[in-house]
């Protein structure tokens, strides 16, 4: 699927960094839901990079590949933390005063849920492609992104009620 | 989902951190280790020298290599019959050491009562020791085993017709105790309690109610015994006294 071979010279890596920090930074920081977590895994993704030189075929290519790898290297740490009992804390830029409730509930989601939200609602991909991504059945992806959608309504209704 | 998007774009990486991206591509790339072929030449020669030595010395240690890795079916065959057979042993030293301790134990109490009765005849002490010392070494056989899984094995001492019978099964011994000649046998030497559950204990009791149930014939050398019981004969077992 992927091309594994010397980087060719057309392909920028300062390029590539600007186009695509922000969007891994920010898939990295939706499962994480830590700052510092979340830098490291760019970083991590980057490094990823230079060691794999990947050849895409187009910028949907190069996307899917970055946030796959992104999305992997999130649920690694997440599971070396939780085998070594380390404490998943949660530290996200402070949103603004109308948005605080719905993003710190949303935040609460198992990182799982959180996901498949990022994926779905900023990143906007399909459900098929979220699959894809994930190795999950399409139908999984549709229902945990039912579930997620249920809690959080349950909990901002919590909130305001 | 909307508020969720606002907040996101808002996000992006530090400053700093783009730097440090930027600056990745500069970095040495991680160099693949190499294949440790020096170290994998090391253990093959080693084994080679353990598998050489072990070549010249299992020979001097007159280990039949050969005959322990290959044991052909009718060797094991063997062996199982050998264990077999030492077991068998085992079991009748064990049996003759637990029936010894009941006659040692039935011989005390013997010797109670007479201390008791008597005036302490040495003479008769010391013959019923040889008695006791010719029983002990008597050999012990086998005479049979009883429908019920009792198993009854005798002493004998023939000269004056004394033997001693023994009926054990795996929960302890019973003891019949007999001389020279079915009278002479006590009514109660076979513990009805233990038998009461067999139809040949039934016979047993009818027995301590007087009636003829215990045959026993000895001829030249020969035993013979045989439980009757309301004119059937019940068992009956045949036996050289000497093995």
């Amino acid at each position: 699927m992927f091309g594994r071979k010397k980087p060719p010279e057309h392909q920028d890596f300062e390029a590539l960094v600007c186009r695509q920090e922000n969007r891994i930074y920010r898939l990295a920081l939706s499962i994480l839901g830590n700052v510092q977590d979340a830098e490291d895994q760019t970083q991590e993704t980057f490094l990823r990079y230079l060691e794999k030189h990947p050849v895409f075929e187009n910028g949907a290519h190069e996307r899917a590949w970055l946030l796959t790898v992104t999305r992997n290297g999130c649920i690694s740490r997440l599971r070396s933390k939780s085998r070594q009992n380390l404490p998943l804390e949660m530290d996200i830029p402070t949103p603004g005063p109308e948005e605080r409730e719905e993003i710190e509930e949303l935040f609460r989601l198992p990182a799982e849920d959180r996901e498949v939200i990022h994926l779905y609602y900023y990143e906007g991909w399909s459900t098929g492609e979220i699959a894809r991504m994930t190795g999950a059945k399409e139908g999984t992806v549709r229902s945990r992104l039912s579930r997620a959608r249920g809690k959080l309504r349950t909990l901002l209704e919590e909130v305001e009620g | 989902m909307s508020t969720y998007k606002s907040y996101m774009d808002r996000q992006s990486v530090s400053s700093d951190l783009h730097r440090r991206l930027l600056a990745l591509e500069h970095q040495p790339e991680k160099k693949e280790k190499p294949i440790p072929w020096g170290r994998y030449v090391a253990l093959a020669a080693c084994l080679c020298v353990i598998v050489g030595i072990g070549w010249f010395v299992w020979p001097m240690l007159g280990i039949d290599g050969m005959d322990a890795a290959f044991v052909s079916e009718d060797s094991s065959t063997a062996v199982m019959e050998e264990i077999a057979e030492d077991t068998a042993e085992e079991e009748t030293v064990k049996e003759f050491w637990d029936d010894e301790e009941s006659a040692a134990a039935e011989d005390q109490e013997t010797k109670t009562g007479t201390a008791a009765d008597m005036t302490g005849d040495s003479a008769e002490e010391e013959s019923a020791a040889e008695e006791e010392s010719a029983t002990e070494d008597a050999p012990w056989l086998i005479l049979g085993w009883l429908p019920d899984g009792y198993r009854l094995t005798e002493s004998a001492e023939t000269e004056d017709g004394y033997a001693l019978l023994w009926m054990d099964d795996a929960g302890g011994e019973l003891t019949l105790t007999w001389h020279d000649t079915a009278e002479s046998c006590p009514e109660t030497a076979l513990a009805a309690e233990a038998l009461a559950e067999t139809d040949w204990a039934e016979a047993v009791r009818q027995d301590e109610n007087g009636l003829s149930v215990l045959e026993l014939i000895c001829e030249d050398g020969w035993l013979e015994l045989t439980f009757t019981g309301d004119g059937e004969t019940l068992w009956s077992v045949a036996n050289s006294l000497w093995p």
